[in-house]
């Protein structure tokens, strides 16, 4: 704390110095919660590169020393909750129930959303698709999925997830933040905030939302929100449009030396600004300044594809020359990793399959099955799959019963948070594994259930944070990605 | 009973006041001739009585048990005398001018010396550190390298010898526990000013667990809210700062040595995990994955980086980062580099024994010579870089390196003698680089346990008569 109390502008009116002390006090509160950030005693790694950037340092500093295995992550997540009956979770036994009322000996009560409770009966609906099993593991993967299944030795299958969540927003709220309700940092942010950038010209938490998917749940902002986290972690979304940062290209007839001058001037204000008050959104707002400056020539050249050969596109499939699909964006994704951007994430929506589940989610994985084997593959060969952790999967799964009437080749499947399957591939997870089991419905687990925060909990472990020491104190609370929960999956570890 | 015993610091106030009160006004009878005996006798009266009653709570604190006895011996007779002396004041009207002025020495003592009971000896002679004055010029510097100027305020003793406990925590439970948890109180019967005493714990038992800091109440309750009960020190007290209580807290974590910490063995003073000896086994024990600790091979000695040179590392663009293979090793990044200039590398040198991985993706301006420097490396990325053939004979001299991605480079098959050579290589990457199958297969017999990432994807189109309804 202090610099602040040399500054002899700051204590030269009573005015002042009232504010100054209210100032001192939280900034002190502050510094707790950067939580034992002080540690990095020797501020082994405090950057000369922009502000804030020490005490992430230090925060890292003193956490407990993991060894790193991931240095990067790029997150697939399948909005809507993908089924798992069509996927990845093969329940060959269901054929021969097909139709049959769901046992209540499965069910056990629980309750359903008002979608399906009313149902006369909760007709039990097997797969539309077959599966077989690929690969040296013979891990059993939906004929819908026929590009991700000749990969499926560098994937750990999680098929035991679930949630305490039935519906949407607050699921996929959960799955990003550790909470249901909105206003919590995503787990892009809490990288970011806990690991800072690895390149200085690209943010740490870039976000990018498919074009081509049906939008049939909605994707909020927030969701790659920075929660209460100082507001250079937030997500930075990555359009397909002309811009894909919104008002980062200069305004007609402005050239770039004007613009320069300009943020100089800029920066100068805010850091009088800072000097006089000391919030710390003064010092968010000239990173981000400064870091929009930068992505002026660093996202225009990252997002340029055009030197990239013919084979990387047949490789990502049909959809990748078509700005802003999910294939294009996997593509985006593996030049965003390879200039070391911490935490990429993709978003496809449309896999919320109430009805016509057997029509619409053959498009789904036609859009979403190619690119995403192509991605792990090109990672691979380029030597970046061992240090990139990649993640597949959704906010929830969907019931074993048909939602409305069942016919052989039409049924529907409603919201199941008790378990549902998600993949991941790359750094420090066992390739070519399945971790836990469902019964023969999927619907309840029956062994090694992973819960969500156990995953965001993993996650963070394999970038080298231990979960419970990633603290950031807010309103007189200390929070959490995790909250108060999360253990880490040991068995999927490689 | 023990209520009027807590209640002692409340009562000492009413016979201090009174009888000061009471000897001002003999005084001011004496000199300004005016007529305040009745009420000097009312107060004398009510003084006493108070000056007893505060001596006799007095006793019941001091056989409590939180305080030493030799310690409190002292205040105990004076405050006795000076009960006693409010008593003769009452009864010797006739010499009470005289009796006040002895009456007023031994309540300033008898105070004196129950505040130094409270609030420490020399309390009230000891000199406040003064804050820093406001006439320090504005620093021009901008706010990071303001931050490192913090960052060393507490300093890294940087010899091979290391007392983190005498040189780091000891200061601060003196300045902060002593008061309550040593030779003069026993708060909770709980000294903290002796190694023994330390490791004794207090009436709830054990506070310190080596490598365990949240199980140990030494350091859990500093990181209660203030306004918990067990929270230490307790509210109103100076508390601790946020990295008083990280020392705290690190020192535990590295098994809370009370004597010489060996410094060669870890990269980061008071911080990082000990390779060797007592305190990895204890990390471990208190870590939530035991083993990862494990999988760190213990093989190489390795001394840590110097944390100024790291910074000067990075003052030149470079990223640092903790490479997962050792707790000392580091990990460099150039992506941030614009061009390799000698003071690039005459900085990064410095770490040059510490940096195990090393990544210079897309670099056209490697000069090879320049990595030799750095004899620890495991990992090298040149992928897409200018690495010739000849550069390859060159890094077989990097006796360590076990992985080497050279894909996208003018490698071709003439480098596979030097890639045979390299003994400790396992993995390499030569996608798209200038290797001919021939000589892939010659690598290959040359060197059957080496992993090859050729790069080849083929995948095989689906049966698009699978993907149609199976009912």
């Amino acid at each position: 704390m202090g610099h602040r109390h040399t500054d002899p502008f700051r204590l030269s009116h009573p005015d002042l110095e009232k504010l100054n002390r209210g100032l001192d006090r939280r900034d002190f509160l502050k510094k707790t919660a950067m939580g034992f950030g002080a540690i990095a005693l020797n501020g082994l790694l405090a950057s000369n590169q922009g502000h804030g950037q020490s005490i992430e340092e230090q925060i890292m500093q003193a956490l407990p020393r993991i060894a790193p295995k991931a240095k990067r992550v790029v997150y697939l997540f399948m909005s809507g909750g993908p089924s798992q009956f069509e996927t990845w979770d093969y329940k060959p036994e269901l054929s021969k129930r097909m139709g049959q009322d769901l046992p209540d000996s499965i069910r056990k009560g629980q309750r359903l959303t008002g979608m399906s409770a009313n149902q006369a009966i909760l007709p039990v609906a097997a797969s539309a698709y077959g599966f077989r099993p690929y690969g040296q593991s013979q891990t059993w993967v939906s004929d819908l999925l026929p590009y991700t299944a000749q990969v499926v030795d560098e994937l750990c299958v999680i098929k035991s997830m679930f949630t305490e969540q039935i519906n949407h927003d607050p699921a996929i709220t959960f799955f990003q933040t550790g909470h249901q309700l909105p206003g919590r940092p995503s787990i892009g942010s809490w990288m970011s905030y806990g690991l800072g950038s690895e390149n200085q010209n690209l943010p740490a938490f870039i976000v990018m939302v498919s074009k081509d998917a049906s939008k049939d749940q909605p994707l909020y902002a927030r969701l790659w929100g920075n929660g209460f986290l100082p507001s250079e972690h937030q997500g930075v979304q990555f359009r397909s449009s002309k811009d894909p940062v919104l008002f980062l290209s200069n305004p007609e007839g402005y050239d770039g030396q004007d613009r320069q001058e300009m943020l100089a001037y800029l920066k100068q204000l805010n850091q009088l600004q800072n000097e006089s008050w000391g919030d710390p959104e003064v010092d968010a707002r000239i990173a981000q300044y400064e870091m929009a400056f930068k992505m002026q020539t660093s996202v225009p050249e990252v997002m340029d594809v055009s030197d990239e050969p013919q084979e990387v596109f047949d490789l990502y499939g049909p959809n990748s020359r078509d700005k802003g699909s999910f294939a294009a964006n996997c593509l985006l994704a593996r030049k965003l990793l390879e200039k070391d951007v911490r935490f990429v994430q993709l978003y496809h929506q449309g896999w919320d399959h109430h009805d016509s589940l057997p029509k619409n989610i053959v498009n789904q994985c036609k859009q979403t099955d190619q690119a995403t084997a192509a991605l792990i593959m090109d990672l691979k060969r380029r030597g970046m799959l061992e240090d990139t952790l990649v993640i597949w999967g959704g906010e929830f799964g969907r019931t074993v019963y048909s939602q409305g009437k069942l016919s052989p080749t039409g049924y529907g499947r409603d919201h199941h948070p008790k378990c549902f399957s998600m993949w991941m591939a790359g750094a420090g997870v066992k390739a070519g594994t399945s971790f836990g089991q469902t019964d023969d419905f999927s619907y309840n687990i029956v062994k090694d259930p992973v819960h969500v925060h156990d995953f965001q909990a993993t996650l963070l472990h394999l970038m080298g944070i231990d979960h419970e020491q990633l603290v950031y104190k807010y309103q007189g609370r200390r929070f959490r990605l995790t909250d108060v929960h999360g253990k880490i999956v040991k068995g999927i570890l490689a | 009973m023990e209520l009027l015993g807590h209640l002692h610091p409340f009562l000492v106030h009413f016979p201090i006041g009174i009888l000061v009160i009471a000897c001002v006004m003999i005084w001011i009878q004496a000199i300004r001739k005016v007529d305040y005996q009745s009420s000097i006798t009312t107060l004398v009266l009510l003084g006493a009585m108070a000056a007893i009653l505060a001596s006799i709570s007095g006793y019941i604190l001091s056989i409590s048990g939180d305080y030493e006895a030799s310690q409190v011996a002292l205040h105990q007779w004076w405050g006795i005398g000076t009960s006693f002396g409010a008593v003769i004041l009452y009864f010797f009207q006739a010499y009470q001018k005289i009796i006040s002025l002895f009456l007023f020495l031994a309540l300033a003592i008898t105070g004196h010396l129950g505040g130094e009971l409270t609030y420490g000896a020399n309390y009230l002679f000891e000199r406040k550190k003064t804050s820093s004055t406001t006439q320090t010029k504005l620093q021009s510097l901008d706010s990071a390298q303001q931050k490192i100027t913090i960052d060393t305020s507490v300093q890294v003793v940087n010899s091979a010898k290391y007392f983190p406990f005498q040189d780091e925590v000891l200061p601060i439970l003196k300045s902060h526990c002593f008061q309550c948890h040593s030779s003069k109180k026993q708060k909770g019967k709980l000294r903290l000013d002796t190694e023994a005493f330390i490791k004794k714990g207090g009436k709830e038992g054990k506070i310190l667990w080596e490598g365990n800091p949240l199980k140990s109440h030494l350091y859990s309750y500093l990181i209660l809210p203030e306004d918990d009960d067990l929270h230490m020190p307790p509210s109103g007290k100076k508390q601790l700062t946020s990295r008083q209580i990280a020392i705290i807290r690190r020192w535990i974590e590295i098994g809370a040595p009370f004597g010489v910490y060996p410094m060669h063995a870890t990269a980061y003073p008071m911080h990082a995990s000990d390779i060797s000896g007592h305190a990895s086994d204890l990390f471990s024990h208190a870590s939530d994955i035991s083993g990862h600790a494990s999988d760190i091979p213990k093989t190489m000695e390795l001394a840590a980086a110097e944390p100024a040179d790291i910074l000067e590392v990075k003052a030149h663009g470079l990223s640092v980062s903790p490479a997962a293979s050792h707790p000392a090793g580091l990990s460099l990044n150039f992506v941030n580099v614009k061009n390799l200039d000698p003071p690039i590398w005459q900085a990064a040198k410095k770490i040059q024994h510490n940096v195990l991985v090393m990544k210079l993706t897309k670099r056209k301006d490697i000069q090879v010579e320049e990595l030799l420097n750095f004899t620890h490396l495991q990992q090298l990325n040149l992928e897409q870089s200018n690495v010739q053939d000849k550069d390859l004979e060159r890094l077989v001299q990097l006796p360590h390196l076990e992985q080497l991605n050279l894909y996208g480079t003018a490698i071709s098959d003439q480098g596979i003698k030097a890639l045979t050579a390299m003994k400790a290589l396992k993995v390499l990457y030569i996608w798209q680089s200038k290797l001919s199958q021939e000589g892939l297969v010659a690598l290959k017999t040359a060197r059957p346990d080496l992993t090859i990432v050729e790069g080849k994807i083929s995948f095989s189109p689906p049966d698009t008569n699978r993907l149609k309804v199976i009912k």
